[in-house]
């Protein structure tokens, strides 16, 4: 449903002199705000938590990890995650299982302020399979990764998709939901921005059941980056985090695949 | 209370008219054009003798005025028509039509000795007139003639965007404009995702924009009410015009029916973009289509001399489609059959049924993935005007219900699609009002225009209700079967304007206006897009309310050559409407938990200095104005500018009559750039950067400015068959005006952020071949 994309190529047919240029817009500095990335997935292995800040928007990007925090995970009448600093700003538990159906509990305390997030860990939803095919727009035939897979029918699904081509992980953030396609047998078209798709690449997908409320946090950040939706002035998706922290809190199944093009 | 005021003094109005003791008698008619027999609009009728009065011609040519016996010095004028100066005796009630000679020059019309200085003496105010010649000689985008970018020009109207035929109003909305093409709403008033009006200016006879103090007859739209009239067909003789331009070509063709008695026009217009397709190098953009036409038709009969029966209609669509992959279409259509009776010479009657509609459909023939999204919006509008004349009174009154069906969104798709049909349920509402007004000379220097409005909305079943709390968890759903009443609001909308004249060219004038909304637009983008779709007021969404106090000075010198008018202005508006964050109007069943509700203010000055005639004519004008929101939910509840809110805005226009052939002109404008929100700061999700956002609409993007010339060149006069040539050229000195901003990653450095700007139009030459015969 990318209509978007198609419509700004009709507009580039019209308007034949259209440019891009960079401008400058002096930008006021504000004070670094605390960034969660935090999921717990259906995959048997250490789960891992990333902490960092925000930096100036002109400045060159730095990462800047925070260190020192108190990262904890706890199932809602089960057990509690502690999370250790295995690289500055990277927190990991002991190897562990996410439960279809089990509620988790975030707590990060860093610089003194908690923050805290709730999520509820969705049924596992398998990937069929993967396919390569061809769409031609403007003239352009380009390949696309293309997902196979079978919607359940009783509950509101939602799903991400994350794609690495030969080993680079691509920057788009790519979501569905069967809100148009309840209980369906879905083939779903990744269109990726770059690179292009060729014959001999090595795709890795990480197919993921999210929960809506994940949804709906990527599909605002793709919003404002005008892949469809009301224009609404850019602003901070809406999270599950408490206490102003960015970022966000996921329990999610994940089923990852690799196949290469021919 | 003031409300209760206004109503008491009118209804001491209406019943004090019997009590003249001196015998009043009125004169009543119809002004036309004596070429084509068209109706004129707005023509001037004044007396002078033993009292002094004047008035001017309705939307349909008609005028009634009453006076003591006496005789009098009569005079009908119009801009570009001889005038026709007459003594009467008045001892009876006259009837009496007036057929008005095209004048060859405009100078002539400043030789008569009658003076034009109705901006000055007219109470109304925030209004203009747009004149359809000025609309034929002004440069616009790829030589296309356009009435929306034309108004444009005014100051205290604003595009929506570079090239964009949307417009914002004295820092509303684009959807609080109210748009009627003979009394017809017209919802997407664009073609080609905004860059084209729905307007085809051979069809169209007269444009009026109020920007505040509505008159009493027009309800429904916070910010102004853009009233179009179509051309009724020459009476008299057929003729055709048209033009082949770089974009479409246009046709129109009209003439008598039975002579004197009824016409026809009929006008229609074609873009061929997509024929050039067809030739293009790259076979696979051979299979793209792109083109909308539209099409303007009228007639009229002219049953006696008390009865006249007009049906005129628009029927426009666009065509957007791409291979076998996606398609797109749109349009409006709009019809309307209005009878107009004169019941008396002092009592003139306007009964009108119209139909407005709005769809579109999107199609996606993605194999295995296609599906079919359409949504409508269709109009049954009754209104019943009526206009009195009496003494120093113009009195109107009058009913209207309009009743709405919104299709949100339909989806279908084929058995083998893995998109399942779906409908997002029907709504309906009635919108009904009663009006009266009362336009009162009272002296010679004190005019006022005061009238009552009032307004109510209900919204009907079938279907589930739902009511939401501030956060947009539902909290109730109700079922309602079809035709039940599920919310029901009332707004008394009072209007008042007042002028009081120094002398015969100064005047000062002040208004106050309240106006209500009960439709609200869901815009999938900040300009006018194809894929809007509107809801109603409901349990969650109250009717929009504004309240505007204007003042003004107006003046007119050299003969009333030169018009001078500052007005500033003062605006309040309610529950207005914004989206939360990651809101998917899509297919959505319940949109209306994802919006917010919150207040406005907008406030300005607008100065506006005109030439009316001359070889050399055009305006200046320049606004300086001010437009928030306020929000609980957003910005942390403070004010924040809204998107529109430009600080300074410069309009000028120049109209140069070089030589008998040559016409040249030229527009210039300037504007600060929209509010925007920039991102402060980044970080990364998952290796991708995000942006962090702290104030909203708190930086601005660079300013935009842009000058453009057209030159026309008539042909040879006296023949029969008439030609002339229009060049023109878009943005001159190629200035790169901001179409969209977008912040991403420098591509050589990923670490580096950077804002790119996207212009649109750069220097675009035109040239278009006008022809008549």
């Amino acid at each position: 449903m990318r209509n978007n994309i198609n419509i700004l190529g009709f507009l580039s047919i019209l308007a034949f002199t259209s440019c891009e240029e960079v401008i400058d817009i002096e930008t006021k500095e504000q004070e670094p705000v605390v960034v969660i990335e935090a999921s717990i997935t259906d995959r048997t292995e250490r789960q891992t938590i990333y902490l960092s800040q925000t930096v100036p928007f002109n400045q060159s990007f730095q990462t800047v990890p925070l260190r020192s925090a108190t990262v904890r995970v706890t199932e809602t009448g089960g057990p509690t995650l502690t999370f250790t600093e295995d690289q500055p700003g990277v927190y990991r538990s002991t190897i562990f299982k996410g439960g279809y159906g089990k509620t988790y509990n975030l707590s990060v305390t860093v610089n003194g302020k908690t923050y805290t997030a709730t999520s509820k860990m969705p049924n596992k939803v398998s990937l069929d399979s993967l396919s390569v095919s061809e769409v031609t727009f403007f003239g352009e035939t380009r390949k696309y990764v293309k997902v196979h897979y079978q919607d359940p029918v009783n509950e509101v699904n939602a799903y991400r998709y994350i794609l690495s081509i030969n080993g680079e992980r691509l920057k788009d953030f790519f979501i569905d939901s069967d809100r148009f396609n309840n209980g369906n047998y879905v083939d779903n078209t990744i269109f990726n921005d770059e690179p292009e798709i060729k014959a001999g690449d090595e795709i890795m997908i990480d197919f993921q059941n999210i929960t809506p409320e994940i949804y709906r946090y990527f599909f605002a950040i793709t919003q404002i980056e005008g892949n469809g939706g009301p224009p609404v002035a850019p602003s901070n998706p809406d999270t599950n985090l408490s206490n102003g922290a960015l970022g966000y809190f996921s329990t999610h199944t994940s089923d990852k695949r690799v196949f290469r093009v021919r | 209370m003031y409300f209760k005021n206004i109503a008491f003094t009118i209804i001491l109005i209406i019943f004090t008219f019997p009590a003249f003791a001196q015998k009043i008698y009125s004169l009543n008619g119809v002004i036309t054009d004596a070429q084509t027999g068209e109706t004129l609009i707005g023509a001037s009728v004044k007396l002078s003798g033993v009292k002094q009065a004047g008035t001017t011609t309705n939307a349909y040519g008609y005028f009634s005025i009453s006076l003591p016996q006496g005789t009098y010095d009569l005079a009908i004028t119009y801009v570009g028509y001889k005038a026709i100066i007459k003594k009467i005796d008045l001892n009876a009630n006259l009837k009496l039509d007036f057929s008005l000679e095209p004048a060859a020059q405009l100078e002539e019309i400043v030789v008569s000795s009658v003076k034009r200085n109705d901006n000055v003496t007219n109470p109304q105010m925030g209004v203009e007139k747009l004149d359809v010649k000025d609309i034929k000689s002004i440069p616009v985008l790829f030589g296309e003639r356009d009435i929306l970018k034309t108004l444009q020009l005014l100051p205290g109207i604003k595009p929506a965007g570079d090239g964009n035929s949307g417009f914002y109003v004295r820092g509303g909305a684009i959807d609080q404009n109210l748009i009627l093409l003979d009394e017809a709403p017209v919802y997407n008033a664009s073609h080609l995702l905004g860059f084209f009006s729905t307007f085809n200016s051979d069809a169209i006879k007269d444009v009026t924009v109020y920007k505040g103090g509505m008159p009493a007859q027009y309800g429904g739209r916070l910010s102004s009410v853009l009233d179009i009239r179509m051309n009724d067909g020459n009476k008299n003789d057929f003729t055709a015009e048209g033009g082949i331009g770089l974009i479409s070509s246009r046709l129109k063709v009209e003439g008598p029916i039975q002579k004197e008695k009824s016409s026809f026009m009929i006008s229609g217009r074609r873009t061929y973009a997509d024929a050039f397709l067809a030739f293009a190098p790259d076979t696979s953009l051979r299979g793209n289509t792109l083109f909308f036409y539209d099409l303007n038709a009228k007639t009229n009969f002219k049953l006696n001399d008390k009865n006249t029966l007009y049906i005129s209609g628009y029927f426009g669509r666009d065509k957007l489609g791409l291979n076998q992959a996606f398609g797109f279409d749109w349009g409006n259509t709009t019809a309307t059959l209005r009878w107009s009776h004169i019941f008396s010479n002092r009592l003139f009657s306007n009964t009108s049924f119209i139909y407005s509609n709005y769809d579109y459909v999107i199609e996606n023939q993605l194999e295995g993935n296609d599906f079919k999204v359409s949504s409508i919006i269709r109009d049954f509008n009754l209104k019943q005007d009526f206009q009195y004349a009496l003494n120093n009174h113009d009195i109107r009154f009058g009913i209207n219900a309009i009743h709405h069906t919104i299709e949100p969104g339909r989806i279908t798709a084929s058995e083998n699609s893995s998109v399942n049909p779906a409908t997002v349920e029907n709504r309906r509402g009635l919108e009904t009002a009663i009006y009266v007004s009362d336009e009162w000379k009272a002296s010679d220097k004190f005019n006022l225009a005061y009238g009552l409005r009032l307004s109510s909305f209900a919204l009907l079943g079938a279907g589930n209700f739902k009511e939401y709390d501030s956060d947009g968890n539902e909290i109730n759903s109700t079922f309602y079967s079809a035709g039940e009443l599920v919310k029901t609001y009332f707004n008394l909308e009072p209007r008042l304007s007042a002028s009081y004249q120094f002398n015969e060219n100064k005047s000062v004038k002040g208004s106050y206006t309240r106006n209500t909304q009960n439709l609200h637009l869901m815009s999938n983008s900040t300009a006018t897009s194809p894929t809007d779709i509107y809801i109603l007021s409901s349990n969650n969404t109250r009717p929009e309310i504004a309240d505007q106090v204007a003042l003004g000075y107006f003046s007119n010198f050299k003969d009333n050559t030169y018009e001078f008018s500052a007005e500033v202005y003062y605006k309040w508006m309610q529950n207005q409407i914004e989206y939360r964050n990651g809101t998917d109007l899509r297919g959505n069943q319940n949109v209306e938990a994802d919006l917010l509700y919150g207040d406005g203010r907008a406030y300005g000055i607008e100065l506006f200095l005109k030439k009316r005639f001359g070889d050399f004519n055009g305006w200046i004008g320049y606004t300086l104005s001010k437009t928030e929101r306020q929000f609980d939910q957003i910005n942390n509840g403070k004010w924040f500018n809204a998107f529109q809110d430009r600080t300074h805005d410069i309009s000028l226009v120049g109209i140069y009559k070089a030589s008998k052939r040559w016409t040249l002109s030229s527009t210039f404008v300037y504007n600060t750039g929209n509010a925007i929100t920039v991102p402060e700061g980044k970080y990364q999700l998952g290796g991708t950067t995000v942006f962090y956002y702290s104030e909203r609409n708190a930086y601005r993007a660079p300013d935009y400015h842009r000058l453009d010339f057209s030159a026309t060149l008539e042909g040879k006069p006296g023949k029969k068959y008439q030609s002339s040539w229009s060049f023109g050229i878009y943005n001159v000195y190629n200035r790169k005006n901001v179409f969209s901003l977008s912040y991403e990653e420098n591509p050589n450095n990923p670490a580096q952020t950077q804002i790119v700007k996207t212009a649109l139009f750069g220097i675009i030459p035109s040239v278009t071949w006008n022809f008549k015969f």
